[in-house]
């Protein structure tokens, strides 16, 4: 079981806001797709600030937020999210972050900023689900992205997802398998006004 | 300028924060709300201007400003 939301509203303009209406999203979604009680979550952080439910610790979530937007993700494996705005890449992030051919493929894409946040935001998607934050080598990572907006990583049992249907963002999933093929996860978008 | 007035003012391009919030002990991620592309944006940045290497394990032990000034000079004076 996996659910995933994502909300863009221009108002999504500061971290506390943002903060915010990811909690009130993860709580909408702990309710509708894991029955658990209608109550604010709470939250916990490793020490890479990854954050788990205190009193449900089967449930695995995820939260990313950018500017203008907040996504969030539940399962009943780890998973991870991602979320960047599409702007220019940094060549700085980008020598740290793209191994073997993956820098070429960027750099050929019809579109390299788009094509360079496709990677990133499904390596991070990676390592959220992990809950290593930023000492893994992300390098080391290999990703495939096919022409229909398929992906996959090369670690085994890793699942991953593209989402970029809202314009201006790229959206990344990733779930490690514990349970049987999720097959096609979609991004459920919400209204801030539905929140 | 010293070595945490060239990192602050870094840091400064990726949020709008006045300079007198950003000390020693500011956290970037708790206390600025950067995200992981930001803070490895900041780290590429600062390894291709000083012509040193930021090593993922060592991420993790700069938590705060101070840390990788200390860091960055130590890493100089080496």
């Amino acid at each position: 079981m996996i659910t995933a939301s994502l909300c863009i509203d221009e108002s999504l303009d500061s971290p506390q806001r943002r903060e915010r209406v990811a909690r009130r999203l993860l709580r909408r979604d702990l309710v509708t797709g894991f029955g658990l009680p209608d109550t604010e979550p709470v939250l916990v952080r490793n020490s890479f600030g990854r954050p788990s439910l205190a009193d449900h610790r089967g449930v695995h979530v995820s939260i990313a937020h950018c500017t203008g937007g907040v996504a969030v993700a539940c399962a009943d494996d780890r998973i991870g999210i991602d979320l960047e705005n599409l702007r220019r890449r940094d060549r700085h992030a980008a020598a740290r972050m793209l191994g073997g051919d993956e820098w070429g493929t960027v750099e050929r894409a019809p579109d390299p900023d788009r094509e360079f946040f496709r990677y990133w935001t499904l390596k991070e998607s990676y390592v959220k689900a992990l809950g290593v934050g930023l000492s893994y080598r992300v390098r080391r990572l290999t990703v495939r992205i096919d022409a229909d907006g398929g992906a996959c990583l090369d670690r085994p049992g890793t699942e991953v997802w593209l989402d970029e249907r809202q314009p201006g963002f790229v959206v990344a999933l990733c779930r490690l398998r514990g349970a049987p093929d999720a097959g096609r996860v979609g991004v459920r978008r919400v209204r801030l006004a539905e929140l | 300028m010293t070595m945490l007035g060239a990192i602050t003012k870094l840091v400064r391009e990726y949020v709008d924060v006045d300079d007198d919030q950003l000390t020693r002990d500011t956290d970037p991620v708790r206390d600025l709300h950067l995200n992981s592309y930001d803070l490895m944006s900041i780290i590429g940045r600062l390894e291709s201007d000083l012509g040193i290497e930021i090593g993922e394990r060592d991420v993790r032990r700069l938590v705060t400003l101070g840390d990788l000034d200390d860091y960055i000079r130590s890493k100089l004076a080496a």
